[in-house]
C-alpha cells in the first residue's frame, strides 16, 4: 500500500446563496476545519444534509479553493461525486468514453486503453457505438460506472455511494468496487447509509454546519451523531 | 500539493487538451443531427452577406460588387465576436457539471467557448475565399490575413467573455441585456456602412474596439489606408486584455462557489 496523505489546516469556505428576496447572502459552509488523514484511513463523513460534507470532499479533491487555510495532498486522487458529469446524449458511448478519458486527465497514450476497458467492462455490445439517446437508464449507469472505475486511485472520495446498476451488472460492479475500496490507501465516504459505512469505514467524522463536531472511531462517531440527532 | 489557480497563460497551455476537446465536442453535438454540420453556418453567413450587400447597395447607391468584399470581411469577424460574447452569458451554466466535478479551471471554459467559435470562423472563411475569388481576385492571397487577425481577436476576446460570464452570476439581469447590447453595437460598428473621415461616425470608429479590428482587416486585406495605426491599437488592446484577464483570474477565483 502506498503512503498517501491529506492534510487540512484551518480551512474555511463560504458560498453565496440567493435568498427569497433575490439578494445574495454569504453562508459559511466550512468553518476552520483541520484534519489529518493518513494511509490506511477509511473514513465515514457523517452529517445532516447541508452539513458541508460534499463541499469538504470538493475542497479535498481540489475542485473548490478554500477562502482560508491550507490544503495538502499527496497521492493520486479520484472523487466520485456526480458520476455522470460531462455526458453528452447526442454522442455515442465510445465518444463519451473518449471524452471522459480527456476530462479525467488520462494520458494520451492510455486513452485507447481506457475506451477499450470501458467497452469491455460495460458489456454494452453494439450499443457502445450508438448515441446515448438510445440507451436505457441501466445502460447509461453501466457506461458511467465503467468510466469511473477504470483507474484505482490512492485516495478515493465518494459522495453518497455509487448509483444503482441493473441486477445483471450488479455482481460485477460490486466486485470491482470491492477491488477499488480495498486497493485505495485512503477512503473518505459521505453517505447517510450507516450500514454501508459500517462495512467500509473504521473512522468517523461528524460534520455539523461546517464544523467538525466529532472525530474518532466509526462506532463512537455514529453513537455521537445518532444521540445528537 | 494542491496547485493554486493557474495564470491565464498556463490555463491556455496546460488545459489545451481539455478546452480544445470540449470546443470540438460542442460543435459535434450542436450539429450532430445535421448532414452538413458546421457548413450550415457557412450557408447562413452566405445568405446574410448576400442580403446585406444587396440592401446596402439599394440604400447607399453603391454597386453590390464594390461593397460585398468589405461586408464579407466585416460579417465574418463580427459573427465570431458577437457569438463569443453572447454565448459567454451562459457558458458557466452550460459547464456546471464539469466545474463542480472536476478540477477544470474556469478559464478553460471560456477558452472552450472562444475556440469553438473560432472553428466556426474557419469554416466561414470559405465564404471570404469565394467572395474574393469572384469579386476581388487581386486580394485573394491577402484575404488569408484574416486568419492571424482572427487568432489575435480570439486572444483579445478571452477578456470580455471572461468578464461577462462572471458578471452574469453577480447580476443575472445582464443575461438579458447583453444580446441586445451586442445587436446595438453592431449598428454602431462599420460593418455595413463606411466610416467617414470626420464627424460622429468617425468618433464611433475611434471609440469602438470591435471597429478597430474590422477596420484593420479592411486596411490589411482591401488596402484601404495604412494599417500601422490600427495594428498598434489592436496590439495594445490585446496587451490590455491579456493583463486584465490575468488580473481577473487572480483576484476573482470564486465562480465555482456561485454555481
Amino acid at each position: 500500500m502506498n503512503t498517501s496523505m491529506v492534510s487540512l489546516k484551518r480551512v474555511s469556505m463560504s458560498r453565496e446563496i440567493v435568498g427569497d428576496d433575490r439578494k445574495r447572502h454569504t453562508k459559511t459552509v466550512i468553518n476552520e476545519v483541520s484534519l489529518e488523514i493518513e494511509s490506511g484511513d477509511r473514513i465515514g463523513l457523517i452529517g445532516r444534509n447541508g452539513a458541508g460534507k460534499t463541499t469538504l470532499l470538493r475542497i479535498i479533491s481540489g475542485i473548490f479553493y478554500p477562502d482560508q487555510g491550507k490544503t495538502e495532498l499527496d497521492g493520486r486522487i479520484k472523487s466520485f461525486l456526480d458520476l455522470g458529469y460531462g455526458l453528452e446524449m447526442h454522442l455515442t458511448g465510445r465518444a463519451n468514453a473518449y471524452s471522459r478519458s480527456i476530462l479525467d486527465g488520462v494520458p494520451k497514450s492510455e486513452r485507447e486503453e481506457f475506451v477499450s476497458w470501458v467497452e469491455k467492462f460495460s458489456e454494452l455490445g453494439d450499443y457502445f457505438d450508438q448515441t446515448l439517446n438510445s440507451y436505457s437508464t441501466g445502460m447509461i449507469a453501466r457506461l458511467v460506472f465503467s468510466m469511473c472505475t477504470f483507474e484505482i486511485p490512492e485516495i478515493l472520495l465518494i459522495d453518497e455511494g455509487i448509483g444503482t446498476v441493473d441486477t445483471y451488472f450488479q455482481e460485477k460492479a460490486l466486485a470491482r468496487l470491492e477491488d477499488i475500496y480495498n486497493s485505495s490507501s485512503i477512503l473518505l465516504i459521505a453517505t447517510h447509509d450507516q450500514s454501508l459505512m459500517g462495512q467500509l469505514c473504521t473512522r468517523g467524522i461528524v460534520l455539523n454546519n461546517g464544523n467538525i463536531d466529532f472525530d474518532g472511531t466509526l462506532s463512537d462517531a455514529l453513537d455521537f451523531y445518532n444521540r445528537d440527532k | 500539493m494542491i496547485k493554486p489557480r493557474s495564470l491565464i497563460l498556463s490555463s491556455i497551455v496546460e488545459g489545451r487538451d481539455i478546452w480544445s476537446h470540449l470546443g470540438w465536442r460542442d460543435l459535434k453535438v450542436r450539429y450532430s443531427a445535421t448532414r452538413f454540420g458546421p457548413w450550415w453556418s457557412v450557408a447562413n453567413l452566405s445568405v446574410i452577406v448576400l442580403a446585406s450587400s444587396l440592401a446596402v447597395s439599394l440604400l447607399s447607391g453603391r454597386s453590390t460588387l464594390s461593397s460585398i468584399p468589405k461586408i464579407t470581411l466585416g460579417l465574418t469577424l463580427w459573427t465570431f465576436i458577437s457569438a463569443s460574447i453572447i454565448e459567454s452569458t451562459h457558458i458557466y451554466e452550460e459547464s456546471k457539471g464539469l466545474l463542480l466535478n472536476t478540477t477544470l479551471d474556469e478559464t478553460a471554459v471560456v477558452l472552450r467557448l472562444v475556440w469553438r467559435n473560432w472553428i466556426v470562423l474557419l469554416h466561414n472563411f470559405t465564404v471570404v475565399v469565394i467572395v474574393f475569388a469572384l469579386f476581388k481576385r487581386e486580394a485573394i492571397l491577402k484575404s488569408l490575413l484574416i486568419l492571424p487577425l482572427s487568432m489575435l481577436t480570439a486572444l483579445i476576446l478571452i477578456f470580455p467573455t471572461m468578464i461577462i460570464s462572471r458578471l452574469v452570476y453577480w447580476k443575472a439581469d445582464l443575461r438579458a441585456i447583453v444580446p441586445p447590447l451586442v445587436q446595438f453595437t453592431f449598428f454602431l460598428t462599420p460593418v455595413l456602412w463606411i466610416a467617414p473621415n470626420s464627424g460622429p461616425g468617425r468618433i464611433l470608429l475611434e471609440l469602438n474596439p470591435a471597429a478597430w479590428i474590422l477596420h484593420l482587416s479592411e486596411q490589411l486585406i482591401l488596402g484601404i489606408g495604412s494599417p500601422w495605426g490600427y495594428l498598434l491599437r489592436v496590439s495594445l488592446l490585446f496587451l490590455v486584455s491579456f493583463l486584465l484577464s490575468e488580473f481577473v483570474n487572480r483576484k476573482h477565483r470564486s465562480i465555482k462557489k456561485l454555481l
